[in-house]
C-alpha cells in the first residue's frame, strides 16, 4: 500500500479551486515522472563505472542507449514543465543586472562538446559595443539561447559553420544565431514556434528533439517584453534572432 | 577517517543509489528513509553534511531544515535539498530556509551531485 505523501504546497497565486488543483497536478505529476527516471540515470551511472562488475562491449553500448533515452524523457518532462508554466502565466522572472556577451559565452562554452564533435566552427562578433548591461533572467535567457543554438549544431553539417552576433540596437539588443544548415522549408516556417511542431527535413536528422524548444525559447523572450524572428532558406541555414530591451519597461 | 554524509530521502533506489555513490568515493553514507529516522541518525552521530529530500512521509523536507537551522547544535552543518520540485518558489523557500543549495535530481549525475558534496566540505 502506498503511503500518502505530504506535498509542500507551491506558493502561487490561484484565483480559483480548478486553477490550483492544475498547478498542483503538473507540479506533482513532474515531480512523480523525474522520479523513476533518475533512479534509471543513476543506476545506468553506476553500472557505467564498471566497478559493480565488468561489462562486454554490448553491454556498455545498451546501457549508453538507455542512458540516453532517458536523457530525452528528463529533458521533455522539463520541457513539458516549461510549457505548462507558460501556458497559465505561472513563469517567475527573477530579474538582476546582465552582461549578454557573458551569458551567451557561458552557452557557447557548454556546448564546446557538440561543436567541437562535428568540427562546427562558431564565430562570436559584438557589433555596435560595447553593449549596455540588460535587466533579465539570467537562466531563462541562458535557456533561450541553448535552445535556439542547440538547434543551430544539430542542423548543421560536419565542417560546417555558426556565426553568432550580438548587436547594440540603441534601445535593444540583438542576438542572431545563423547556421549553414539545412534551412527550413518555405511552406513550414510559420509553424515552426508552434508546439512541438517539427519541419519535416529536420525529422530525417534529427529524429530525437521534443519540438518545444523555439516555443519555449519565444516564450521566455516574450516574457522579458523581447521579440523572436527568424530567416530561412532551405538548402541554406537559417538565423533565429531575439532582442531584448536595455531597460525594464 | 572519512566524512560522514546523511541522506534523507524516500524512495529507496533513489536511496541507495546515493548511498552507494557516496560510499564508492570515499564517504559513509547514512541512510534514512524519513525525518524521523535521519534524526535518529543525527543524534547517533553527526554527520559533515545532509542531502535532503522533500517529499517524506510525515514531516517534509522544509521542516526538517526548519528543525535544523533552529538547533545551536546542528544550524551549521550544509544541508542540500536534493528534490525533483524545482519551482521556483519551492526553490527559493529552501535557500531562504538556510539550504545550501536547491538540486534537481533529475537534472544531475551522481558524479556531479558528489562533486558538489565535496565542494561543501571544503
Amino acid at each position: 500500500m502506498t503511503k500518502s505523501k505530504d506535498l509542500p504546497k507551491p506558493k502561487i497565486e490561484a484565483s480559483s479551486t480548478e486553477e490550483r488543483l492544475k498547478t498542483d497536478f503538473i507540479t506533482l505529476s513532474s515531480h512523480q515522472l523525474r522520479t523513476p527516471l533518475s533512479a534509471i540515470k543513476w543506476f545506468a551511472e553506476i553500472l557505467l563505472t564498471q566497478r559493480k562488475g565488468k561489462l562486454n562491449k554490448n553491454q556498455l553500448e545498451y546501457i549508453r542507449e538507455i542512458q540516453r533515452s532517458n536523457e530525452r524523457a528528463i529533458a521533455l518532462v522539463s520541457d513539458l514543465l516549461q510549457v505548462s508554466r507558460v501556458s497559465e502565466g505561472k513563469l517567475h522572472l527573477d530579474l538582476a543586472e546582465a552582461d549578454l556577451p557573458t551569458l551567451i559565452e557561458e552557452v557557447i562554452d557548454s556546448n564546446r562538446s557538440f561543436l567541437t564533435n562535428k568540427g562546427i566552427v562558431l564565430h562570436l562578433e559584438i557589433l555596435n559595443g560595447p553593449l549596455p548591461n540588460i535587466f533579465v533572467d539570467k537562466a531563462k535567457i541562458r535557456r533561450v539561447a541553448q535552445n535556439i543554438l542547440l538547434n543551430a549544431i544539430k542542423y548543421t553539417p560536419k565542417g560546417g559553420q555558426i556565426n553568432v552576433i550580438l548587436k547594440n540596437n540603441s534601445d535593444d539588443v540583438i542576438c542572431a544565431i545563423s547556421d549553414n544548415g539545412v534551412g527550413i522549408p518555405a511552406d513550414q516556417q510559420n509553424k515552426i514556434f508552434e508546439r512541438f511542431y517539427r519541419a519535416t527535413n529536420v525529422l530525417r536528422i534529427e529524429p530525437d528533439g521534443t519540438g518545444l524548444g523555439l516555443f519555449i525559447a519565444k516564450s521566455l523572450v516574450e516574457a522579458h517584453r523581447g521579440k523572436v524572428w527568424f530567416e530561412s532558406e532551405e538548402g541554406k541555414g537559417t538565423t533565429v534572432s531575439f532582442s531584448l530591451p536595455f531597460r525594464k519597461k | 577517517m572519512s566524512k560522514r554524509i546523511l541522506v534523507i530521502e524516500d524512495e529507496p533506489a533513489l536511496l541507495r543509489a546515493i548511498g552507494e555513490a557516496l560510499t564508492m568515493d570515499g564517504f559513509q553514507a547514512m541512510t534514512a528513509v524519513d525525518a524521523e529516522q535521519g534524526m535518529a541518525l543525527l543524534r547517533d552521530a553527526r554527520p559533515n553534511l545532509i542531502l535532503l529530500d522533500l517529499i517524506l512521509p510525515g514531516k517534509n523536507g522544509f521542516e526538517v531544515l526548519k528543525e535544523l537551522k533552529a538547533s545551536p547544535e546542528y544550524s551549521k552543518i550544509p544541508v542540500i535539498i536534493l528534490s525533483n520540485l524545482g519551482d521556483e518558489e519551492e526553490i527559493q523557500q529552501g535557500l531562504k530556509l538556510g539550504a545550501a543549495n536547491f538540486l534537481i535530481k533529475a537534472d544531475y549525475d551522481l558524479a556531479g551531485i558528489v562533486g558538489i558534496v565535496k565542494k561543501y566540505l571544503k
